[in-house]
């Protein structure tokens, strides 16, 4: 994390985004402060996601009526640094059958473009520190689709390396759920950069900041880029490629160690790049609250913006892990219906509305939003009226059936 | 040697021994990661050349969603029915993808090409402007030749069990 003095300090004719780690030293794109910046990052992103777990393990627990980690540290806060220690000093095996070259890498490509998405961040700005972005790249949007997207081959040799029937189903699903999920998050994110008129992360917020928030202006694009995001990820309820009690564990059963680490680690760092890039993209990144500019507060916004940002940040983070907890896991087939006959649809509606209100004006994009709710309302009714039975109505019947009735008939026990 | 042209050759070394690679291997696997690694190699030398967005492009497209449909499709083939990779037609090959360098040599050696970190940065702002005005009629072709691929590929998918309109759905 720089301020704006230091990324101005790149070379004009260099893209501003350079660090693409190997290329940028070589033609002059990756200076001092850069390399300073991208350290923090990375210590930030490794304590983020100790806090992360550690959170996710006392929501777990108070969800459940338990109480969570406990023990080490006060409200066992130092569980997870003891649990990356124990990580570290296990043993790291590898099967027999496991393929020897490509076994060992595929936890690094799962892990480095998570972490090289966080680069176009717009963190927001801190009084004394200046402007917390890395790369404030006029290509933003583009590049945090495309960077993610490598990471499906980073599970996919994951998967086919270790030798397991079990991983290899669990690549299987990777692919048809990243292929599925990718088009309606990048059909939402249409909506985002038709209304900013720039695909720049820093433009998206500050425009955000002139004509209200997106996502009261992008309700359905903000639904549809949300879930999107968690079904990439792999989080519960779409959990399906690690889905422990079908697969095991998907890609990762055979893996042992820090190299099992390295997967958990791209799964909490991607919680939280998502959580970020839903809060610079749909909730107005650093300002405090929507219109605060108008009355007269932006400049609190301005002075500690950073720490908005991290706060509406860390209550998208809990809403991930509260849906974990709170809904059970989907079926693949339910899965793939979810991304393309629901998100798919509802995002081209978004940005067909998007269209509406920048052409034509604010009151036929607020009656398109109300023939939307009110389709969808209708949508819903039929779907319920020709639903088949729910569960609890075929354990009711099943009941019914098993009670002996005057006839002496029922389910044998 | 300048800075820039250093990193090119870099690159370009890279993409060409991953590329040859793709023909030597003889593990189908390897040679489709190789692939992808010659791939995002070619979404660097287009990053070398300032064109930014056109190297998103690549890697999220060749990179991302190609590669992985490739491998996808490798792994749904069982090993024992997945034929060893031999070299017996190796000297067919080599002289098809010979004509084709010369013939691209030709062609490249006829224009003027940029080189590596010299040239002008267009923005998107410009790339937009272009691809809508200038050359909006072969962008529209190239959304309707893709439509029809699109159109192809599924009636070719759902044409699996003849008599049905629709393909069975795949059993939950």
């Amino acid at each position: 994390m720089t301020n704006n003095a230091a990324s101005e300090l790149t070379l004009q004719a260099v893209p501003s985004w350079m660090p693409a780690f190997l290329v940028a030293p070589m033609i002059g794109g990756l200076s001092l402060a850069d390399l300073i910046a991208l350290v923090v990052l990375l210590l930030f992103v490794l304590n983020f996601v100790m806090i992360e777990i550690w959170m996710e393990r006392k929501v777990a627990g108070h969800i459940q009526l338990r109480r969570g980690p406990l023990h080490v540290g006060p409200h066992g806060s130092l569980q997870s640094p003891a649990d990356v220690l124990k990580l570290l000093t296990k043993e790291d095996l590898t099967p027999v059958a496991a393929d020897p070259i490509v076994f060992p890498m595929a936890p690094y490509l799962v892990f480095v473009p998570v972490f090289l998405t966080f680069l176009v961040i717009p963190w927001g700005p801190l009084v004394l520190f200046g402007n917390f972005v890395i790369r404030p790249f006029d290509l933003g949007l583009v590049y945090m689709v495309a960077i993610p997207a490598m990471q499906g081959i980073g599970l996919v040799m994951a998967g086919w390396s270790s030798g397991n029937k079990y991983s290899l189903l669990g690549s299987a699903r990777v692919v048809a759920q990243l292929i599925s999920y990718e088009l309606p998050m990048v059909i939402a994110l249409l909506g985002v950069a038709m209304m900013a008129e720039s695909l720049n992360l820093t433009t998206i917020v500050e425009s955000q900041m002139k004509q209200g928030w997106n996502v009261f202006l992008q309700p359905i694009g903000f639904l549809v880029f949300f879930l999107a995001t968690m079904s990439e990820m792999s989080r519960a309820p779409f959990d399906i490629a690690v889905a422990e009690s079908e697969i095991v564990g998907g890609p990762f059963v055979e893996y042992s160690g820090m190299r099992w680490g390295m997967f958990y680690l791209a799964e909490f760092a991607a919680v939280c790049l998502n959580s970020a890039l839903s809060t610079a993209l749909f909730l107005g990144g650093w300002e405090l609250f929507p219109g605060s500019r108008a009355l007269g507060l932006g400049w609190i916004s301005d002075q500690f913006g950073l720490l908005f940002f991290m706060g509406k940040m860390i209550v998208l983070v809990l809403i991930i892990q509260w849906a974990r907890f709170a809904l059970p896991r989907l079926r693949i087939d339910q899965l793939m219906d979810f991304a393309w006959k629901f998100l798919l649809p509802a995002g081209f509606v978004n940005f067909i509305l998007t269209a509406i209100l920048q052409v034509f004006g604010f009151v036929p994009f607020a009656i398109g939003i109300g023939l939307t709710l009110a389709f969808a309302a209708v949508l819903l009714a039929t779907y319920q009226a020709r639903r088949s039975p729910s569960t609890v109505a075929l354990i009711r019947t099943a009941a019914a059936a098993a009670v002996p009735t005057s006839q002496g008939v029922g389910l044998p026990v | 040697m300048e800075l820039s042209a250093l990193a090119f050759y870099v690159v370009a070394g890279v993409t060409l021994v991953a590329a040859l690679g793709v023909v030597v291997a003889r593990s189908v696997v390897y040679a489709a990661l190789l692939l992808i690694l010659s791939l995002v190699m070619t979404g660097l030398i287009y990053l070398l050349l300032l064109a930014d967005f056109l190297a998103l492009i690549q890697i999220l497209v060749y990179g991302g969603t190609v590669s992985i449909l490739l491998l996808f499709a490798l792994m749904l083939t069982p090993p024992e029915t997945r034929p060893e990779l031999n070299h017996r037609g190796w000297a067919l090959g080599a002289v098809a993808s010979g004509a084709l360098f010369v013939l691209l040599l030709v062609a490249s050696l006829a224009d003027k090409w940029p080189a590596a970190g010299g040239t002008r940065h267009i923005s998107l702002v410009d790339l937009g402007r272009a691809l809508f005005s200038t050359w909006a009629v072969p962008f529209e072709v190239a959304s309707v030749v893709l439509l029809v691929a699109l159109l192809g590929a599924l009636t070719i998918a759902r044409s699996t069990t003849p008599g049905s309109k629709i393909a069975p759905r795949a059993s939950a």
